[in-house]
Order: structure tokens, then sequence, then C-alpha cells
């Protein structure tokens, strides 16, 4: 059973990458804005490139 | 809808409706303003109309007319330095706050605007702050050509005195220090949770397989380190605030209730004789925490703490002894400079009139509805709003030491003095007095039987009977009800304000811009009485004038066809007219030859043979419904106007129940009257929109400020109420009422489960497991019943919007 311990430590650690990750995500404002981000990804980049003239 | 689109025109641009005399058509397309057709043009032009694909009405509209000169200020390097946030030889980075910026077309439009000029380099979008950065090449266009370009597509960007960005980046780090507070406290309470299963489901068969708990509980009290230090650490501050200014406030029950729970849990462990209580300490500290975030609702597009300086433009335009135009800063402005105000441009400054015609409207200043002319070398107090071309001023008085600052030199501006103490407050008093009977009752009782236990039952009380369920629904409510509120056009400044509407009994109205809208008039007549022939007369005539109030008055008197043969207009004064031998003369007093003591600007008088018979006067008419809100309001009602006592008669045929009108009224008098009625023990909530305003509804109990829509500029208030949502004020109150109502009955609902944990700690057998059962259990249902209940407050009290 002395291996619960083992996957203990294993999870714990993996766990706690994701909060490192979540803590400079949320400190570089990565969820300041939630609105554009969103939106952006829908436009299409390329639909119109102005025609010359 | 496919109804309005038969009916109306709606502009293809910004989506209004077309009027039918001012209706724009271009390329099939009907616009309502050729500021609305000239967006299309220019978008149309540079293949940009897939703005208009992702929204139904994507357009801002273009304010016409605006001022050619309006951003020449950002020629000046140290004016527009303040919006560059970066620059060097290739490229410069300048920030605009633009206020319009509503929808994703929006944000595609702004963000794709190199496509509209070669020398944008790219630009990115801020959504919540509706700020755009844009990068240009500053070989090719100045800050002021890129200002004019995003004015051009309609998004005029807003740049007043208190454009910094400090403030900004401050919130932003409060909001992310919250944000983080909360991931790491559910981080540890979900795990300390999962790792204090074996000690729930007992340890017998770990102990078997030679695995000791302490491995677990060490661990936990490892993880709940960062929960109580980090995450839990604001209700320890808080309490020590409260506790230095001799206050006793909700987190000082809470404060020592954790630091009881996290002490015994410590002495279980290195004691082994137990798992503690970190799993609920933790658990609480995440939830309490989820509570506080979901009531602070910002509002990133409103400013609630605004001062007269954003009102204020950024520069003057400065004319020398060469008689060039130069920009300054305003603070930069010294008295007997030359400065001169283009049409629709604020004052900042006292000064002489020394050219040009100035018409100057106070009415966001002193409440006064009609603009007044000012003669030559007269002063133009600052704060006012040239309407007339434009006027050169020569200074007496620099902008921090003008007529108007003066106001807010008063001690109401100067900190956040106003007097509040909220019912939860109480009721957490009451609350902790009984848990400290309770514990130490349950003390003494068991210290006759076994000192152990005595210490148990303590500490067990203390865990279990903190007002932690107080503060959750009392959190949770007020963010449901401030949700509901914000989507009904009531915008609150905190939670807080919530729970004082309640307790209000007198509701102070201002008159010009609350009650009544600027465009939205009445007419009345008072006098003789006059013939259906001259009134026929008159009415033609009135049609004839493109005078504003003429024009008013004939709307009202429904223009006859009669057709005059006879007519002379003297601009400005009045019209004359000859009709069957019969002498009509209408226009102002001056013309009529009437010695009137005030002069009433809005007035106009009518003769027949150089006989008065009365007047016409052109009032402001009380937005719509107003008058049956009054009429319901179950409040003492007051009307403070800074306008003259025209329209009492008006105003007091309007109301069924008595209602104090005051006119006249300086923004320190309605400052005065507010303290005078809180001194008669009245807690008043003040109802205005205006700078005139701004003192008092500092120092009223809860200041609303009405606008048109929420880019207007506000005086600082506690809340922001749509104009067209006015008429539901005391619907706003009514479901104030319910919802403390509904924190009263959600807290008795975990009251209950603090009565049956009460019953475990006080006989002394509270195990990790109950207190872990109990503890989310009250947690969901507390969540539960208040999120049913706002449903219900909303269902009840707006179902008519």
């Amino acid at each position: 059973m002395i291996v619960i311990v083992f996957l203990l430590a294993v999870s714990l650690t993996v766990a706690m990458g994701f909060l490192v990750a979540f803590i400079w995500s949320t400190k570089t404002g990565q969820f300041d804005d939630s609105f554009s981000p969103a939106n952006k990804i829908l436009f299409d980049k390329n639909s119109q490139e102005p025609k010359n003239q | 809808m496919i109804k309005s689109v038969l009916h109306n025109t709606s502009c293809f641009h910004c989506g209004d409706e077309c009027q039918k005399d001012n209706l724009v058509s271009f390329d099939d397309k009907s616009f309502c303003c050729s500021g609305c057709k000239t967006v299309f043009q220019i978008l149309n032009k540079n293949n940009l109309c897939d703005y208009y694909s992702f929204n139904e009405v994507a357009g801002v509209k273009r304010i016409e007319n605006s001022n050619v000169q309006k951003f020449a200020f950002l020629d000046n390097p140290d004016l527009s330095a303040r919006l560059i946030v970066f620059s060097n030889q290739q490229q410069t980075a300048v920030n605009f706050y633009l206020p319009q910026m509503h929808c994703s077309s929006c944000l595609w439009l702004l963000e794709n605007l190199h496509k509209l000029d070669g020398g944008i380099v790219f630009s990115t979008v801020n959504f919540p702050d509706k700020q755009v950065t844009v990068y240009f090449n500053p070989a090719i266009l100045s800050v002021r050509q890129v200002a004019e370009l995003l004015s051009s597509i309609g998004y005029e960007p807003h740049i007043s005195l208190d454009t910094n960005n400090t403030k900004q980046k401050e919130q932003h780090f409060i909001a992310r220090k919250a944000t983080i507070k909360i991931g790491i406290a559910g981080f540890c309470f979900a795990n300390i949770m999962l790792l204090s299963f074996p000690e729930y489901l007992g340890l017998d068969t770990l102990a078997k397989d030679g695995l000791s708990a302490t491995v677990f509980r060490w661990l936990n009290l490892f993880l709940s380190l960062p929960v109580l230090l980090y995450s839990g650490s604001e209700f320890f501050v808080n309490a020590w605030y409260g506790f230095k200014q001799k206050i006793l406030n909700i987190d000082a029950p809470i404060a020592l209730a954790l630091a009881v729970t996290f002490t015994r849990s410590i002495y279980e462990i290195i004691s082994v004789v137990g798992g503690g209580y970190l799993d609920s300490m933790s658990g609480i500290i995440f939830f309490m925490l989820v509570g506080r975030a979901f009531q602070t609702k910002t509002f990133a597009n409103l400013k609630f703490n605004r001062d007269y300086t954003s009102y204020f433009p950024i520069a003057v335009c400065k004319i020398d002894q060469e008689k060039e135009e130069s920009y300054l800063s305003v603070s930069e402005i010294k008295i007997d400079d030359t400065i001169r105000i283009r049409n629709q441009e604020v004052i900042p400054v006292d000064g002489i009139l020394i050219k040009g015609q100035a018409n100057i409207d106070y009415s966001f200043v002193t409440g006064e509805n009609e603009t007044s002319l000012v003669k030559m070398g007269e002063i133009i107090y600052a704060g006012g709003k040239q309407t007339n071309g434009s006027i050169d001023l020569l200074v007496v008085q620099p902008f921090s030491q003008s007529n108007f600052t003066r106001l807010w030199n008063h001690d109401a501006f100067k900190k956040e003095n106003k007097q509040r103490y909220t019912f939860t407050g109480i009721i957490s008093n009451y609350f902790a007095a009984a848990v400290f009977f309770v514990a130490l009752t349950a003390f003494v009782y068991w210290y006759n039987i076994s000192s152990v236990n005595a210490w148990n039952a303590l500490t067990a009380v203390l865990i279990v009977a903190c007002p932690c369920a107080l503060l959750l629904t009392t959190t949770f409510t007020q963010g449901f009800i401030l949700n509901i509120f914000s989507n009904k056009g009531l915008y609150l400044k905190n939670a807080n304000i919530l729970q004082i509407i309640p307790s209000i009994n007198h509701i102070v109205f201002d008159k010009t811009g609350t009650l009544t809208k600027a465009n939205q008039s009445t007419v009345q007549y008072e006098g003789k009485r006059l013939s259906d022939n001259d009134l026929a007369v008159f009415a033609a005539m009135f049609a004839q004038s493109l005078h504003p109030l003429s024009r008013s008055i004939a709307k009202y008197l429904k223009a006859s066809d009669y057709s005059l043969t006879n007519v002379k207009e003297q601009l400005g004064l009045g019209i004359e007219a000859w009709e069957n031998d019969t002498h009509y003369k209408l226009g102002s007093s001056i013309f009529q030859g009437i010695d009137s003591e005030k002069n009433n600007a809005s007035a106009v008088w009518v003769s027949i043979n150089n006989q008065v018979y009365g007047k016409f006067e052109v009032i402001n008419q009380l937005r719509d419904h107003v008058d049956q809100l009054i009429n319901q309001l179950p409040y003492s009602v007051s009307i403070l106007s800074g306008d003259n006592d025209r329209a009492a008669g008006y105003l007091i045929s309007k109301f069924t129940k008595k209602v104090q009108c005051f006119f006249n009224q300086t923004p320190q008098d309605k400052l005065t009257y507010i303290a005078n009625l809180q001194q008669q023990s009245s807690t008043v909530m003040m109802v205005g929109d205006g700078l005139n305003d701004a003192g008092a509804l500092q120092k009223s109990n809860i200041g609303i400020a009405v606008v048109d829509n929420t880019i207007q500029f506000s005086p600082a208030s506690d809340a922001i109420l749509l104009a067209d949502k006015l008429p539901y004020l005391n619907d706003y109150i009514k479901a104030a009422i319910s919802a403390k109502n509904l924190i009263k009955l959600t807290f008795v609902v975990s009251l209950l489960y603090n009565v049956i944990g009460l019953y475990f700690s006080v006989t002394a057998q509270l195990s990790p497991l109950v207190a872990a059962v109990l503890m989310p259990m009250s947690t969901l249902s507390i969540v539960l019943t208040t999120m049913l209940g706002s449903f219900y407050i909303e269902k009840k009290h707006f179902n008519h919007t």
C-alpha cells in the first residue's frame, strides 16, 4: 500500500504544475479580457483583402 | 421585429430609426444622418463592410459637425505624451479610450485600422477597458491624425484630465490577486478533501497495511498553510482594522473561528489524536472568497468616482500677442492669458468675454434651463458650455481657483465619510454574542465532568458557529440582486449600497435633466383668452419663424393653414403681422416694451394692437411616467431645482401627493438641504444628474446619478441609473427590501445547520466527518436558496421590463 504515498506525491506534483500555470496566466493578464479572444477567433483573416484601386 | 422594418426604415449603419426629413440614401441603403453615411462610405471604400455582417446593429453614430479643431491640442507633444505608451523611430503606440465600443464588430473594425490607413501598423483592443492601442508610423501619421481617423469612423476618443493608466493597472492588480487567492484556496481545499478520505472512512484498514495516517495529516497541514496565510489573510486584516477602530465587524468572529480551528487542528495532528478540521476550514475560506468575488461585480464602462476634472477639456487654445494659436494644458493657463473657446466646448476657467457672441449653457453646472447670453466684458464662469460659435476670453481665475472648483473643496468630497452600518453588521454582533454564550455554557458544563472534553466542546462550538453562513447568504444574495439590477439598468457601486436602500425614507430629486429632459418640452399659455381667429394668426406667425422657441410653440399650436400677407420678422426679437387691419405682435418682453422683472428667455409675449394679451412659455416636460413614479413612492419627496420657479405650477399640477419644491437652488443649497434632512434623522436618497448635484449626491446616504447612456459623463455617485428606467425606481427599492428579507430567511436556514452542528459540538462528539458533511451541505443549500429567492424577486418586481 506504500504505493499510495508514491501516487500521492506524483498527483500533487502534477496538480501543483497546473496551479503554477494558473497563477502565471492570471498574473500575465490572460483572464483580463474574456471577450476579445473568444470573438477574434471567429473572424476570417483573409475574407476580403483590400483590392488595389 | 418584422413589423418595425415594414413601418420604419432603420439606419443601415447605426440601426436608429430614420426620420423622414433627414433620411439619406446611398448605394440602396438608408441612413439616418450624413454622419452614418460617411462612415459607411469610408468602410465601403476600404472593403471593411464585413463590419456589418457580425452584428445586426453594429455602427456607432458619428456626431456630425463636431469641431474640426477638437484634437488640435494633440499636436502639442506635452499633451499627447500622456496618451503615448511607447515610442521609437519606426513606431509609436498610443492608447485611446473609446466609450462607444460595444460589440464584436467594433472589435473587428478597430483591429483592422491598418486597412484604413497605411500609416497604421496594427492595433489591439482591450475590450473590458474599452481601450484601443494603435501602433503607427510617426513619419506618416501624428497622434492627432489617428484620433481624427477614429472619429471619422464614429469612435471619437474620449480624452480628459483624469485619463490615467495607473488607476486602471491598480484595479487589474487587485482583481488578479483576488482570482489567484480563490484559485489557491480551491486547489488546496480539493486536495485536502481528497487526502481526508482515509480519515472519514476509518483508519483501521490503513493501519493494517502498515501505513500511518500521519502522512495524510501532515500533507493536509502543509496544504492548509497557503489557504490560511495567503487566501484567508484578508479576514484577519479586515478584523484587525475593525478592531483598531473599535468596531467588531463580521470578519472578526470569522477570523477567530479560523484561528481556533487551525490551532485545534495543529494540536490534534501533533498529539496524534485526530486529523483536525482543516478540510472544513479551507472549504469555508474558499466559499467565502467565491461569495465575495461574486458580489464584487465591476462595471468597466462605468465610472463612479469621477470628479469634476473628467468633465473638463484637457487642453485650451491660447492666443498669444501675435494672434497665434497654441494649445496648452488647462493647468498651465495663467491669469491675463487670452483663450479661445470653440462651439460646444466646455469653459475650463473663469474669464471675461472679449470677442464673439457668448451664449453659455450652464445647465450641467447650475441646473438652469436656459442658456445665458453674456455681454462683452462680462465674466463667464468655468463649467459652462459655449453654444454659439467661437469666443475669446481673458482669464481672470486659473483652473484651480475658479469659482466652480470651490464646491469641491467642501468636506463632503474630502473622504468617504458616509455613516454606513449595515443590518448584517448588526445581526453579526448579536450572533457573535450568542455564540460566546453557548461556547462558555458548554465549557462550564463539561469542565465539571472532564476538562479535556470541555476544551473540545469550546473549540467545536467556535468552529461550527462561525458566522460564515451569514457572510455567504449576504454575499450571494447581493451578488444575484446586483446582477438583476445591472441587467435592468441600475448599476450599484458596491454591494453595501443594497443594504442601505431599504432604510431610506426621503427621496430628493433634481429637476433639470433628471425629472425633465432637455429636448422634451411642453407649452403653457398664460393671459387673456385668445379668439380662434387670433390664435390661428399667431400659429401661422410662429410657424414662420425659425427660432427654436417659435418652432416648439408652433408644434404645440398645430400650425393652421392661415396664410399671412404682411409679416415682418426682427431676428432675435419677434415677429409682427398685419391682418384684417389688426396689428399682431409676438416676441420677447423687450420687443413688446414690457418691463419684466425677470428677463425670462423662454417666454414669448403676444399682443394685439399693442395691447399685451399674455405669454406662451416653453417648459421642459417631465420624463414619461415620472409623475406616476413620484405619486406612488411611499416616501417623502422633495424636488430641488437650480432653475427658476417658472415650472412650479406645472410640476405641482402633475403630482397628487405633497411634494416640496425648491427653486433657484445653488449646488451648495442642495448639499445643505440634504444635510438638514439628515439632521432630522432622515435617510436620504438623492437622484440627480449634473455637476450641480454632485455635492448633494455625495452628502446623501445614497446618491443615484441618472444618465441617458452609459457613455455620458456622470458625477460621482453610489449608483448609476439609466434615464429610461427612472420610472421603475420604486421597483428597485422594493426589490432591495425583498432582498433584505431573503437574506434574513436564508440566515434562518443556515442557523438550522448551526443548531445541528452545535448539538454535536456541545455534546463533544463533533467528528471531522460530521463537520465535513455539514459544511458543504449548508453552503450548497444557502446558495440554492438565495438563487431561487433572487429569481423570485426578479419575477415579482421586474416582470414588466
